[in-house]
């Protein structure tokens, strides 16, 4: 292997097709003869093409990645490749730590309409926070912090024993600085997307609920994320915990390790899932605390609807 | 591999590119290497490159372009032109620039597909690969897939497609592993191939082949 030092800077050029002739039949003779060559021209084939999966491009880039790498059959299994693992990596991303939505800077301003919508989201949001404040001041004596909301609609409450709760005003995407952010850390842009979809849960008996008692998680049409919030207020927020989301099917995903969050409406866990991994059904979440036994609530999804 | 099928010459064996003859087929696997098995993966390894390096000039039939590619240069093996042992590639290579240029040639005579820097496009639509749905075949594929493979593999591949600080994530990954950030790169992109093959025997065994 005869590696260089710019390699990968020259595969880029070659992959996009900006490499004048004569150096890219040259690399072409180097990448017949130099397996290992050739394996980094694929990588960084699959690195462009995650890329421009996750919307990190520029645009005149991300055009001509997905003109000359994404366009054959072939092409366009490896970006529905890299797709699915960046779904998938970023789903077991929040395993031990919490993902705070919104954590990526596009390369580029998102168009105007996902600013819109995030505006909207967060104007909503205000409304339900103002709503949820003025709530609880006119019934002081709730005691319970369960609430279940989505970005579009309040929704049906678990049956608790307490009174009715007041809902909990979800965060704005950004209201959560990353954990691994240092005090020098420049704060990132939101992710150009709608915002997650939130479910809050409590662990309560639901013996005699029906169906129309199980907690929703709505996701409308566009949402990325979902963010599962479940009260902590019982459980020792010195340990950490693990929780399963399933469904018939087996685990849709698992987090270990997870801490004890504050949000504004109390001590929580918050399990950051990409919203692909819901398909429309009945969910469990169950939750162990190191030496514990588990505890489970279950919840529904539901598609489409805004 | 190839190999020599047992039924005569009507039935060219597995692997041999249609339009050659078994006897030059041969013949360009001796110049290959000796040893037949070893000259079939390195046959095997050319033309998968070679398909490569079509898709990514941009051809539309990359396949029929390697296999072509192949046909010359057994062709003028059998004519007596002999590989240089030390670089059996350089031959390919320079045929294939060849072929592709040919290529462009009577693209731009029939079709006029060319762009103003002579790249030629595919006659295609843009693509538009949906977003992954949570039934979606594909993403089952893919976890019954991310579960055969070691914890290693997996934690490495997945940590590596982590969208969280991406940069930093691959920079802290390739230092803790103790290599350089394109041998990082080549590394996942082995465990990714796994994936890849696996996930399309499992989109087969599912019914929604892969494109």
């Amino acid at each position: 292997m005869n590696r260089e030092p710019k390699d990968d800077e020259l595969l880029r050029s070659y992959l996009l097709g900006d490499l004048p002739g004569e150096d890219a039949d040259r690399l072409e003779g180097r990448l017949l003869a130099d397996d290992d060559l050739f394996d980094l021209a694929e990588a960084v084939e699959a690195d462009l093409l995650a890329a421009l999966d996750r919307g990190e491009l520029a645009p005149a880039e991300g055009e001509r990645v997905r003109r000359r790498l994404a366009t054959s059959p072939r092409g366009q299994g490896r970006l529905a490749l890299a797709r699915s693992l960046n779904a998938v990596a970023d789903e077991t991303a929040g395993a031990g730590k919490v993902l705070p939505f919104g954590r990526r800077a596009p390369a580029f301003p998102p168009p105007a309409i996902h600013w819109i919508a995030l505006a909207a989201s967060l104007l909503m949001l205000t409304g339900l926070g103002w709503f949820a404040w003025q709530h609880r001041e006119q019934a002081p004596g709730a005691t319970s912090r369960v609430a279940v909301q989505t970005p579009a609609a309040p929704l049906a409450l678990p049956q608790v024993a307490a009174p009715a709760p007041a809902p909990v005003p979800a965060k704005p995407p950004v209201s959560r600085t990353p954990p691994d952010s240092g005090p020098g850390t420049t704060p990132k842009a939101p992710r150009p997307s709608v915002a997650p979809a939130v479910l809050a849960l409590s662990f309560v008996t639901t013996r005699d609920a029906g169906a129309e008692a199980v907690p929703q998680l709505r996701l409308p049409p566009g949402t990325r994320r979902a963010e599962i919030q479940v009260d902590a207020g019982d459980l020792d927020d010195t340990k950490t915990f693990s929780v399963v989301i399933r469904n018939e099917q087996g685990t849709v995903a698992q987090k270990d390790g997870l801490k004890v969050t504050r949000l504004d409406w109390g001590p929580a866990l918050v399990v950051d899932v990409s919203a692909r991994l819901f398909a429309p059904g009945r969910y469990e979440v169950a939750v162990t605390g190191e030496g514990e036994s588990e505890r489970s609530q279950v919840f529904e999804v539901v598609r489409g609807t805004t | 591999m190839t190999r020599r099928g047992g039924d005569g010459e009507d039935t060219p064996p597995p692997g041999k590119p249609p339009g050659l003859t078994r006897e030059s087929f041969d013949v360009l696997l001796a110049q290959l290497d000796p040893d037949r098995e070893r000259a079939g993966e390195r046959y095997e390894v050319i033309r998968r490159k070679l398909i490569r390096l079509f898709e990514w000039r941009g051809c539309a039939a990359p396949e029929d372009l390697a296999d072509e590619t192949i046909n010359r240069v057994a062709r003028r093996i059998a004519e007596g032109v002999e590989l240089h042992s030390a670089d059996p590639y350089g031959y390919f290579c320079g045929v294939a620039h060849l072929l592709f240029k040919e290529v462009l040639r009577r693209t731009a005579r029939e079709h006029r597909a060319l762009d103003g820097s002579g790249e030629m496009l595919f006659p295609t639509a843009l693509p538009v690969v949906p977003d992954d749905e949570p039934d979606d075949p594909r993403l089952h594929c893919l976890r019954e897939c991310l579960a055969a493979l070691t914890n290693d593999q997996r934690d490495l591949v997945l940590q590596y497609h982590q969208g969280e600080s991406n940069i930093r994530h691959r920079k802290a990954l390739s230092q803790k592993l103790g290599i350089p950030m394109n041998a990082l790169r080549i590394r996942v992109h082995r465990v990714r191939r796994k994936l890849e093959d696996c996930l399309d025997g499992c989109l087969h065994r599912r019914g929604t082949p892969p494109p």
